[in-house]
Parts: C-alpha cells; structure tokens; sequence
C-alpha cells in the first residue's frame, strides 16, 4: 500500500495541493460476549482504508474509501481536492498549520501476549466461570462479561515527508451484575462499568484483571445494594475511587482543554469550553495539590501512541500545575492561536474519519498516602465507586455524575453501603475542594475505551491515570 | 455496490458457499455520505466517506453461532468472512434455544430513496450554506452547524431464501445561530434534499438566537415547561434507551418492567414505534430481514409492550417484531421510529397556559441511568431557554440542570401540541423521532450555569 500511497501524495502535490496527507489503517477487532451461562457473541470484524486529507487555496477537503484499487485511490484523492475546492467558496480565513519537522519512524506497544493467538474457548472459559460465580443468587437476573481486542496497523504519510508506521494492540474487558427486585434494579461491575478497563497491552492486561477473582466481591455488592438505604442528600466530604476519577477527570478537565472545542469548531454539537485562552497561564483550575499532565507516551495508556495522525511524535506536558491552567491539547492548525506547535493530540479513530483533537492520557499526578489512610482521615464523608451516570453542560462548567456504588464514612471508618449515590458541582469549584490525593501506591491508568466526539461520531480509547481522591463539601445527591 | 440485482447475486454466490448443514446470513449496509461542518459562519471539516459493513453469521450443528464483519465488498472479501465466521462457530458452545433465521415474509414496498439527495454534492452543500451565512451576516450572527446528505443501500439474505434490498438516502441540516451571548438551534431531516428547507431553519436558528440576547438568571426549582419537539425527543431518546427494549424489559431494568397492562402515565400519553410512518425514516424490515411492526409501548397512559428480536422474542415465546441490529448485535433491539401522538392545542395556546414557566428548545447530554426503573433522566437546557410570564415570551434565561423522572413527567402533561416535527436523534443510529410540543407541569431544574 504504501507505494500506492507515495504516487497519490505525487498525483497531489501535482495539483497544487498546499498540503496533504494519507493515512491507510487496517484494523481487526474480536469480541467475546457471554450472558449468564451462554455465550452471546463471539466475532471478528476486519477493517481497512485509506483517509486523504487536503488543503486547497487554504481550504480542508478529506474524502476516504475502503477501496485501495488504484484506480478508486486516485478518485479518493480528486474527491478529497474536490471538497478542498467547495470548501474555499467559503473559506474566511486561510488554514496554515504550525510548522512541524518532517519524521520518519515506527511505533509498536507493547504486547507480552498475543490476545488474537489466546484461543477463542479460553476466554469464553474466563468468562464463564466469572458468570457461574456472579449467578449464584436468586436475586441476580443477569450476569454478563465481555472482552474485547483490536489490532490496528496505521501508515500515515504527508507532502512535507513524514512517513511513520504504526501497530497498536488494545486488549480489556469486564464483568457486571444486574439485580432486580420488586421496585428496584441495580447493576455492579469490575473492574469499572461501560464494559470494563482497557490498555495498550496484550492479553497478559485480561490475565492481571482476574475477572473469577472478583466475581463473588461484585455479587455480594449489587445484592446489597437492593436492600441498602438511597444516598443522603446535602454536602459531604466525598472520596471517589479511581475508577470514577478516571470519569471526572476525563469529562471536567480532558474535553474542556480540547484547543478546538475551545475555539468553537465543536459548537454545534458537543459544545465548547469554559477554558477560553485568556485563561492560559493565570487561571485556577483546582487547588494546589492538583497536577494534571497529558502524556501520550506512558506505557499502556489508551491515549498512548507513538505519532499522532498528523505524524507529530507523541509528548507529554503539563496542563495543570499547582492548580493553574498551563496547556490545551492541540493540533497543527489550532496551536499557532496560542503561540505554540502542536501537542500532538490529532487522533482520527478510524480511516473514514477526519482527525480531531483528543485526549492522550490526562493524568491526575499522585499525592501521598493509601486509600485506607485517607478513609481514616476523613470524620464525615461518603466514598464513590464506579461511574454509572455522566451528564455535564456545553461549557464543561455544571456536571451531574452517578456511581454504581456509595459508602457511608463515620469517624474514619466505612459504614454502610448506599444506592444511587450522585454528586453534582461546577468544574473550577469541584476541582478547588480537591484536598487529598492518595499516592503513587493506588494510581493506575484507567483506559476508558468509548469517548465519543465529532459528527459524524468517533469513538476513540483515552488513558487516565489517578489515585483515589477527597472534595470537601460537595453536593450529594440528585435532589430530583 | 449499489444495484440491486448485483448485490443480490452477489450474496446469493457466496450463500451458495455455506457448508452442507450449516446457516447463514449476510447483512450489507452501503453508504456514501458528504458531510459539511461550519462554525462562525465558515466551513472547517468538509467530507465525503464511501464504506461498506457487512456481517456475516454462521451457524453450525443447528445451535453453533460465529459472526464476522469486513467492510471487503467483494466476492473475495465476504468469502473470506464467511470462512472465518464459519471457523468461529466451529469453536463454540452451543446455544439453547436458538432461533431459526427469519423466512421469506413479504415486505410493505416504501418509497425511501431519492435521486436528487444522491447527487447533492460538496458544491451544491457549500452554495446553500454560503446563502445561510449571507442571511446570518445581516443579522450580525453567527452560525454554526452541520450539512449531511448520505446515499446507499441495506441488504438482507439468508440461507432460508430472504432476499431483501432497499436504497436509502438522507439530508439533515442542523442550524445553530450565535450571538455573543445567546444561541439559538433549528434542525430540519428527511429523505429528499428538496424538503430541507434552509431559508426557514436559517430564520428560526436567528430569531431563537436574538430573542434570547442578555440571558438573565432564575433559581432552580420547580416550573411548568412548554418543551419544544427537539427537547422532547432528546428525553424520548433516553426514554428509548432504557426502556422500549425487550432487553432491559426482561432483564428488569426497564420502567415497563411487569407493568404491562397498568396505566403508568397520563391518559394523553401515546407513544410507539411506527416505522411505518413516512415522516420518520419508514423502513420496511430490520437487519436480520425480519418485516418491521408498529409497536405501541403506552397507549393513553398505559403500558403495552417493548420490542424484540428474534432473541429475546424466543425467550418469552413471542415473534420477534423487526427490531433487530443485525448479528452483531444478538438479543439487543432498540425501537428507532419513535412517533408520539400529538394532541388539539397550537403553541399559543399552550403559552397561554402558562402562568410562569419556561420555554425549552432542546437538551443536551441527557443521561438516564441513575434509576431507570422510574426513567430518572437528568441533563441541561441549551440554545434557546426562555423565561414564560403570562402566556407570553419574557426573555432568555441561562442554562438550567433537570433531574427528573419521566414516569412522573408524563404524568403532569396538561396540553400536548397538534402539529409534530420529525426531529433527528443525537445518535446518528436512530432515525428521526416524529414528537409534538409539551407542557409539563412543575418540571424540576436542580442547578443553573453562567451562560
């Protein structure tokens, strides 16, 4: 292909294009499914393309087709020239991209284990007997686990020289419970809800999870949650696990400090941001405690890469210090609004998509001490797990979230468990009762494998990496 | 492949590679869609994408099932699915009642294709949107928004004999106006270019957007709300989500959950899937070539049924009543035609019903899993929120957080529109929802923002 695509880039640069770039992508996806004692779905989806992307008299066009016969390429690339074309009838201001030294290379994560050489009947197995666990009471109506692997190999050339290639394999999965009684129903799962955690890792990622391990711990909590109290409205001191955090950082930090959303090209859709670019530098985000990083290179991640698709090597750099505002996540074109090259967060989440700014992995640097400690610490409180509800406004600025599951906190110990627990706040004020952050001994990476942004819809794997932490007087409940 | 006998023959060959005893069904969804995005009145992504999906299932030994998806439209590439899927079945538990592939039914024709939409290029989106933002620039707006217009095709075929083909084609023009410190929204669908009015959603998007100049804050609280037919379907929307679904009906998750037969809302609340109905994307069979039904989920407030597929049809002994995803997606069907009856009353009446309340024109990132067995939803108002005194429109009010449950909000609907509006969904998977306008009474806002 990638020939194929070097004369294209040639049939281009003929035009006059002021700029293009060809990505080619093949992917192959597995999905295991089981519910309760049968297997639900087991499937293989095979993927490929090309997405030309082109700037015309300082216009955008992109045009995509999963044909790479030659001749449907060279039509692919004229179709792309042609919207370039439609595009600068409108076009009021010319596209230059912030300059970008031409690389060439190659990515690959890191995979000890295969997941597509695991047989098929050894992961149904793992599932299965994780299902026979969470079943064993009369009140679970459903009992589900999922694994899910993809393997992408991407080639990303452009008329300045940049020839990278990538290979990038993501395994995850989890388990979840549902439990009905008569007025209610309640679901828990592990390691975390929306069909598990996810890295950049190999099957060896599944091997660590130990779903049967955890299997009895998620059936006697969604039980309990039947007969447990609701959540008590009014503000409390709130520990939320990382599982969670993982949701708060990834919906009140990483979408605010996307450069595009800030400069309205996600106006009509997502919305855009309360982080407008006065704001770089001098505006407090949090507390002081809080250190929130984007680093695309931290092994694992599910925002790690090696180029992004652009072909802009993958960096890492801070976006709150201190608790104020340093850096936005951004591309070639939106990096000259704020004096700067990109950060190289461009991803596209297939061939058929125009690239958009996403996050990395935005991290939640660790502070100091274990969750136990922390619980301790803390007279009056309710600790969160598990995100179940995630709702915030256009601006990023009023959020309402929902865990599966609540504690109660009294003199430093766990008490009883509550359901339905949800808090609500305002970004920059959340952020700003941030007062404890447990250490380096509980951050893990969260992959959260379903971020959804642009039209039409992308859905594309972000990392957080965090510890459990504390906001102090924070509004519970949904007050409905 | 876009021609009907080709594409049939093209499955029909690979069919005819099945192995002596095994099953098999093939879906193929074909399109081609141009995509134009502007915001402050210029275009920055512009597209045109041509892609295939197609799943192919196999099954084995009657009760063996593996699916394989490519997006290779050709013979070599859906023989190479076909062999793969064929490869995972063979490695597989067998499932309990399993349900037969659908046989041959007939199917109602529909008129769900037009010439004129396939056409409708890059040049000609870019010439409607360079009129709008001239008529944006005399009002000294800005608009934002996006301009898609798809083409393509859905097959069916299975080893049962199903041979099934429909062209589709869509246009939808979302129109938002800007002012510094309000916005406005206008959305518009069908499946024929020429019922896209751009003129009429341009004005509707600006006159929103200056109305609602200077938005002033209110406390949150309890109000009568006229929802506008875009804000009732992005509740409907979730409403759907989490309770129209024979999944989550079996499963107990559902607010219909061993209620069928009880009154659950109001008397004037009928809502059901209609795919049927022109107005909403009218399909005539589902992704496993099962004919599509008209399904009512509430009629006059009470509970009647959820739809199924053949998967969890089997389970309660049912026909599954075309609701299916496709093999993909085994025992997860979703209503995607949802049609709300409307009712006798115009807007201005329904303003004049209004002591003090507010006027919503949509929602935005609604959620509704925090109790979905009262269908709890919370989410935020946006572009167009405005404060209602005496029967007449005040002024623009800042964006306010709701948290609550439909059940009860369809409990409290004192007038529900006569005319209704095809309004597209926030996921680009459902078809247009047709909903008229409500008036809800003490809809309850939790939290307001500074915009």
């Amino acid at each position: 292909v990638k020939d194929k695509l070097i004369e294209i880039r040639e049939h281009l640069r003929k035009k006059g294009v002021d700029y293009a770039d060809l990505r080619h992508e093949s992917s192959t996806t597995q999905q295991v499914r089981v519910r309760n004692d049968e297997v639900e779905k087991v499937s293989e989806q095979r993927n490929s393309g090309v997405g030309i992307r082109v700037i015309y008299n300082g216009a955008w066009g992109f045009a995509a087709a999963s044909s790479t016969a030659d001749e449907d390429l060279r039509k692919t690339a004229d179709m792309a020239l042609e919207v370039a074309k439609a595009s600068a009838m409108l076009g009021k201001k010319k596209i230059k991209l912030a300059p970008a030294e031409p690389v060439k290379g190659s990515f690959r994560s890191p995979c000890e284990k295969d997941p597509f050489g695991v047989p098929v009947a050894d992961k149904i197995s793992v599932l299965l007997e994780s299902t026979a666990t969470l079943q064993k009471e009369d009140r679970i109506r459903v009992a589900e686990g999922s694994m899910r692997f993809n393997r992408k190999q991407k080639l990303f050339l452009n008329t300045e020289g940049t020839e990278v290639e990538q290979e990038i394999t993501v395994s995850g999965g989890g388990i979840e419970a549902t439990a009905v009684s008569e007025n209610d129903a309640q679901k828990r799962s592990y390691p975390t809800g929306h069909g598990g955690d996810f890295a950049t890792r190999g099957f060896e990622f599944i091997t660590d999870l130990d779903f049967p391990g955890h299997a009895e711990k998620v059936r006697e909590d969604v039980v309990a949650l039947l007969d447990a109290p609701a959540c008590p409205d009014g503000e409390f001191d709130i520990i939320l696990l990382g599982t969670q955090m993982a949701l708060q950082i990834h919906e009140s930090c990483g979408h605010p400090i996307e450069l595009d959303r800030v400069l309205g090209t996600e106006l009509s859709y997502a919305g855009g941001s309360f982080l407008s670019v006065d704001k770089l530098g001098g505006f407090q985000y949090g507390s002081d405690i809080v250190n929130i990083t984007a680093d695309a290179t931290i092994p694992g991640g599910m925002g790690t890469f090696g180029y992004d698709d652009e072909g802009v090597p993958a960096q890492r750099y801070d976006i709150i210090r201190g608790g104020y505002f340093q850096g936005y996540l951004s591309s070639r074109e939106t990096a000259p609004v704020i004096g700067r090259t990109s950060g190289g967060a461009m991803r596209a989440s297939s061939w058929s998509c125009i690239p958009l700014i996403r996050m990395t992995n935005i991290n939640l640097e660790p502070g100091e001490g274990t969750l136990e400690e922390l619980i301790a610490d803390t007279k009056k409180g309710l600790l969160m797990d598990a995100n179940k509800v995630w709702s915030i406004d256009d601006m990023r600025v009023n959020f309402q979230f929902g865990c599966e599951i609540g504690w109660e906190i009294e003199n430093g110990k766990l008490g009883r468990i509550v359901k339905n627990p949800s808090y609500s706040g305002i970004t920059p004020e959340f952020w700003g009762a941030c007062d404890a952050i447990c250490g380096p001994e509980e951050w893990h990476v969260w992959g959260v494998a379903n971020c959804g942004k642009g039209e039409p819809g992308q859905t594309i794997g972000t990392g957080h990496g965090t510890s459990p932490a504390r906001f102090k007087s924070i509004q519970v409940g949904a007050s409905q | 492949m876009n021609n009907k006998n080709e594409l049939l023959t093209l499955l029909s060959e690979t069919l005819d590679k099945v192995p002596s005893g095994a099953e098999c069904d093939i879906l193929y969804v074909r399109e081609r869609e141009g995509l134009t995005r502007y915001t402050q009145s210029s275009i920055h992504q512009n597209m045109v994408v041509d892609d295939a999906h197609i799943a192919v299932r196999v099954i084995v030994d009657g009760d063996k099932v593996g699916v394989a998806i490519t997006n290779e439209a050709n013979s070599e590439g859906l023989e190479l699915a076909l062999k793969l899927a064929e490869e995972i079945a063979r490695t597989q538990e067998p499932v309990e009642n399993l349900p037969p592939l659908p046989s041959p039914s007939p199917v109602q024709e529909m008129d769900t294709f037009d010439q004129d939409t396939a056409d409708f290029g890059p040049k000609e989106r870019a010439a409607t949107l360079l009129k709008m933002f001239r008529q944006a620039d005399s009002k000294e707006v800005e608009l934002s928004g996006a301009f898609a217009v798809s083409s393509g095709c859905v097959a069916v075929a299975n080893t049962s004999g199903v041979r099934l083909f429909q062209p589709v084609t869509s246009a939808r023009l979302n129109v938002l106006a800007f002012s510094e410190t309000s916005s406005g929204i206008a959305t518009g669908v069908s499946r024929k270019i020429s019922e896209i009015d751009a003129d009429k959603l341009t004005d509707a998007a600006i006159d929103k957007c200056l109305r609602g100049m200077r938005p002033q804050e209110i406390e949150p609280g309890e109000y009568d709300v006229l929802l506008e037919p875009k804000a009732v379907a992005d509740l409907l929307l979730w409403v759907d989500y989490i309770g129209f679904g024979a999944k989550e009906f079996q499963e107990g998750t559902s607010f219909l959950s061993e209620k069928i037969g009880e009154k659950i809302v109001g008397d004037n609340i009928t809502i059901c899937d209609d795919p049927t109905d022109p107005r909403g994307f009218c399909f005539p069979f589902d992704m496993e070539g099962t004919p599509k039904q008209k399904v009512p989920f509430i009629e006059n407030g009470v509970a009647r049924g959820v739809v199924y597929d053949r998967h969890t049809a089997t389970r309660e002994g049912k026909s599954s009543t075309g609701h299916s995803f496709g093999p993909e997606y085994p025992n997860n069907p979703l209503a995607t035609h949802i049609v709300m009856a409307p009712g006798e009353s115009t807007r201005e009446e329904m303003l004049g019903m209004m002591e003090r309340g507010l006027l919503v024109s949509r929602f935005h990132y609604v959620n509704g899993f925090l109790d979905t067995r009262n269908a709890v939803l919370t989410g935020m108002t946006r572009d167009g929120t405005f404060l209602v005194e005496g029967g007449e429109i005040k002024h623009g009010v800042k964006n306010m957080r709701f948290c609550d449950s439909m059940v009860r909000a369809l409990s409290e609907v004192a007038a529900i529109s006569r005319e209704v509006e095809a309004v597209y969904g926030s996921l680009s998977t459902l078809g247009p929802f047709v909903v008229p306008a409500l008036l809800i009474r003490g809809f309850k806002f939790t939290s307001g923002t500074d915009h």
